[in-house]
C-alpha cells in the first residue's frame, strides 16, 4: 500500500502535539501528503522537467487542452454542433472539417468539442460524488468504529463484489436516462473504493500520538476528527480521485454508448462513437476519431494521475 | 477441511444474499414507483384500464410496507424465483439460462487469450533486462486500459470483418463469430493481468531462492520459466475473480457492439425498457459468478503454493 508522508522524516507530525489553544495544525494538508512535487521542483526549471517527461508533460497539455475545450466550447468549435450544411454529408476528415462529417452534415470536429462539455461535467460530477460520499462514509466508519464500522465494511464488500459497470446500470435504471443522471450512476459505483480507502487511512492516523495527545487534552471527537485526523488521512483519497477520473471517463462514455446518456442530438463522446456505428464501412472517421480523443484523454488523466501518486509510482 | 468448507459456503450465501438486498433497496427502494416505470416502460400499451393497475401493484406488492415486500422478495429469491421479465413476459430465470451459455463460451473465449496476451507480455518484459523493445512493452498495459472496449470492438470490426473479411461481423454463429467479441473483452483484462504479473516477477527476482538458482548457474529463461513464474503468479490468481467480474460487465458493451446475444444483451435491454426483475436477476447471478469464482481461486491456491494449506489452520 502507498504510505504517505506520515512516517516521513519531513513530516513534524509526532512531537508536536497541538493544544486546544493552539490551533495551528502541525501538518497542513500542503506539506502532509507527499504529491510528487518535490522532484520536479528540484530540478532547474520548466525546460529539465519537458526533457527528462516529455509524455507528463504532454499530457498536462492536452488535459488544458480539453478541458478548456469543455468550458468555452464556443471558441474552439468551428461550426454549430447540432446544424449541419446537408450537401457536405459525410465528407472525410479535410481542411475545412477536421474530423470530417456526419450524415447530416454536421462538422465531427465541433460535435467533439462541444462534447467534451457534457462528458468531462459528468465525470468530474462523477468523481465528486464517489469522493464526498466515499470518503465521508470512510472517515465516520473509521473513527466511530465499533459496530457502525463492520456494517458499513460489509456494505462496501458487498458493493465491490458487484461489477462497477452492472451497478452503475441497475442506478440508471431507477434514476433514468441522461448525462445528470449517469454521472450519479457512475459515481455511486465508486463510492465502495473510495470509503475503504478513506477508512484505512483514518484508522492508520487516528492512531498517531497528537491525535491522542489532542484528546487527551480535551479536544472534542468531532474536533479532533476534522483537525487532526481528516488532513492526514485525506492524500491517499485525493490521488484516488485523480485515478478514478480515468475510470469514470471510461464509464460515463460506456453508458453514453449504450444509450443512456444525453438524448440523441445532443453530442456526447460515448454516444459519437455510437451514432457512427450505422457508418462503419463508409465513414470510418464518425468512430474513429471521438474514440480516439476518449483514448488520449484517458491517456493523459492516467499519467498525471500517475505522477501524482509517487507512493505507487514507478514511471519507468 | 469440511469446516473450512461449509464456511466457506455460509460466506458465499451471505455475499448472495447481500448483493439480493442491495440491488432491492436500489431499485424498489428509491423514490420511484416500480410499477409506474414498467407500465411507462411498456409505453404503446398507453392508457391500461385501472384494473390492470391494480393487478400489477398486487402482483409486486407495492402497496405494501417496505418490509413485507422485502419479505416476499426474499422469500421468492430463497425458492430461485426472481419474478417475470416486464417486457417479454417470461420468468428472469429462464431468459438469464438462454442467454447465460453464449456469454459463458465468449467469457472463456477471452479469459484464455488474455491470460495468454497478458501472460506473455510480462514474461517477455521480465525476461529482457532493459532496451527499447522492453521500455515500448512496458508501456503497453497502460495504454490498453485506457482504450474503451467499445471503440477496441468497432476498430476491430472495421479492419478484420469490412476491409480484411476475416471474420463475420455481427451475430452467434460459429467460432468465427466469436473471435474479434473475444478479443476485444480480453484486452483490458489481459492488460491488468501484464502489469499485476510484471510488478510480481520484479519483485520475485531479488528473492533468495532466485539468487541461489543463479549461483547454481541456471540460465536466466530457466530461473525466468521454472522458479519466478511459479512464484510470481500468486497475486495475479487472486486477479482472477475481479477479472470475471469485470468480464460480465464488458460483455454488456461487447456484446451490444457485435450484436451477439448473451448475458451482456440482457442487461442492456433490460436497462433500456427498465425491466427491474431482470437487473435485479442479473445483479444477483453477477453475485453468484463472484462467490463461485473465489471459491475456486481459493481451491486452486493451495496447489501453487505449498505454504497455503486451508486443513492445518490452527483451531
Amino acid at each position: 500500500m502507498s504510505d504517505p508522508a506520515t512516517t516521513l522524516p519531513g513530516g513534524p507530525a509526532p512531537h508536536e502535539p497541538s493544544g486546544p489553544g493552539t490551533p495551528s495544525v502541525p501538518v497542513g494538508p500542503g506539506s502532509g501528503p507527499d504529491l510528487g512535487l518535490d522532484r520536479s521542483r528540484r530540478g532547474t526549471g520548466g525546460a529539465r522537467a519537458v526533457a527528462r517527461r516529455p509524455g507528463l508533460v504532454l499530457s498536462a497539455l492536452f488535459l488544458a487542452l480539453v478541458l478548456t475545450w469543455a468550458l468555452t466550447p464556443g471558441i474552439f468549435a468551428p461550426f454549430d454542433p447540432l446544424v449541419g450544411s446537408p450537401k457536405d454529408k459525410l465528407l472525410p476528415p479535410n481542411g475545412t472539417y477536421w474530423f470530417g462529417t456526419d450524415h447530416l452534415g454536421r462538422d465531427l470536429f465541433s460535435r467533439v468539442v462541444h462534447g467534451a462539455s457534457l462528458s468531462l461535467t459528468a465525470t468530474a460530477l462523477a468523481v465528486l460524488v464517489g469522493f464526498l460520499v466515499g470518503s465521508s462514509l470512510g472517515l465516520l466508519s473509521g473513527y466511530v468504529g465499533g459496530r457502525f464500522d463492520d456494517a458499513v465494511m460489509r456494505c462496501v464488500d458487498v458493493l465491490l463484489s458487484i461489477p462497477g459497470l452492472l451497478l452503475s446500470l441497475a442506478v440508471v435504471t431507477v434514476l433514468g436516462f441522461g448525462t445528470l443522471n449517469v454521472a450519479v450512476a457512475v459515481g455511486v459505483a465508486a463510492v465502495a473504493g473510495f470509503a475503504r480507502v478513506m477508512r484505512a487511512d483514518v484508522l492508520r492516523a487516528r492512531t498517531q500520538v497528537f491525535v491522542e495527545a489532542a484528546e487527551a487534552l480535551g479536544v472534542g471527537r468531532w474536533r479532533s476528527l476534522i483537525r487532526h485526523v481528516l488532513p492526514h488521512a485525506v492524500g491517499s483519497v485525493l490521488v484516488m480521485a485523480a485515478l478514478e477520473f480515468g475510470t469514470a471517463i471510461l464509464a460515463v462514455s460506456s453508458l453514453s454508448f449504450l444509450g443512456f446518456g444525453a438524448p440523441p442530438p445532443a453530442p456526447e463522446w460515448g454516444s459519437l462513437v455510437s451514432e457512427g456505428r450505422n457508418y462503419l464501412v463508409s465513414a470510418w472517421w464518425l468512430t474513429t476519431l471521438p474514440g480516439a480523443v476518449i483514448v488520449a484523454t484517458m491517456l493523459a488523466t492516467n499519467r498525471v494521475a500517475r505522477a501524482l501518486d509517487t507512493g505507487r509510482g514507478d514511471d519507468r | 477441511m469440511t469446516r473450512y468448507l461449509l464456511r466457506r459456503a455460509a460466506q458465499g450465501a451471505f455475499v448472495l444474499w447481500a448483493a439480493f438486498t442491495a440491488g432491492f433497496v436500489i431499485l424498489y427502494l428509491l423514490p420511484s414507483d416500480p410499477v409506474e416505470i414498467m407500465l411507462a416502460s411498456t409505453g404503446s400499451m398507453g392508457e391500461l384500464d385501472p384494473g390492470a393497475v391494480a393487478a400489477l401493484r398486487a402482483e409486486y406488492h407495492v402497496d405494501e410496507p417496505f418490509y413485507v415486500q422485502y419479505g416476499i422478495a426474499l422469500w421468492r429469491f430463497v425458492q430461485g424465483d426472481f419474478g417475470t421479465s416486464i417486457p417479454q413476459r417470461l420468468p428472469v430465470t429462464e431468459l438469464i439460462g438462454q442467454a447465460l451459455p453464449e456469454t459463458a463460451g465468449l467469457a472463456a473465449l477471452a479469459f484464455v487469450i488474455a491470460v495468454l496476451l497478458g501472460g506473455s507480455l510480462a514474461l517477455l518484459t521480465g525476461y529482457l533486462r532493459g532496451g527499447r523493445l522492453r521500455r515500448l512493452l512496458l508501456s503497453l498495459p497502460p495504454l490498453l486500459v485506457s482504450i474503451p472496449s467499445f471503440w477496441a470492438g468497432l476498430l476491430l470490426l472495421q479492419v478484420f470483418s469490412f476491409r480484411l473479411g476475416w471474420f463475420p461481423a455481427i451475430g452467434n454463429r460459429g467460432l468465427a463469430s466469436l473471435v474479434l467479441p473475444a478479443v476485444t473483452l480480453a484486452l483490458p483484462t489481459a492488460a491488468i493481468i501484464a502489469q499485476v504479473l510484471i510488478k510480481s516477477l520484479r519483485q520475485t527476482w531479488d528473492e533468495a531462492f532466485v539468487v541461489t538458482a543463479t549461483a547454481k548457474g541456471a540460465s536466466r529463461l530457466r530461473i525466468l520459466f521454472v522458479d519466478v513464474l511459479r512464484h510470481a503468479s500468486l497475486p495475479s490468481l487472486t486477479l482472477v475473480g475481479m477479472t470475471v467480474g469485470n468480464m460480465l460487465a464488458g460483455a454488456i458493451v461487447v456484446e451490444t457492439v457485435f450484436s451477439r446475444l448473451g448475458v451482456g444483451r440482457l442487461v442492456e435491454q433490460a436497462v433500456a425498457a427498465q425491466d427491474i426483475p431482470m437487473i435485479q436477476g442479473l445483479v444477483v447471478l453477477s453475485a453468484l459468478v463472484f462467490v463461485v469464482v473465489n471459491l475456486v481461486v481459493d481451491a486452486v491456491y493451495p496447489l501453487l503454493d505449498p505454504r497455503i494449506r486451508p486443513s492445518r489452520a490452527v483451531t
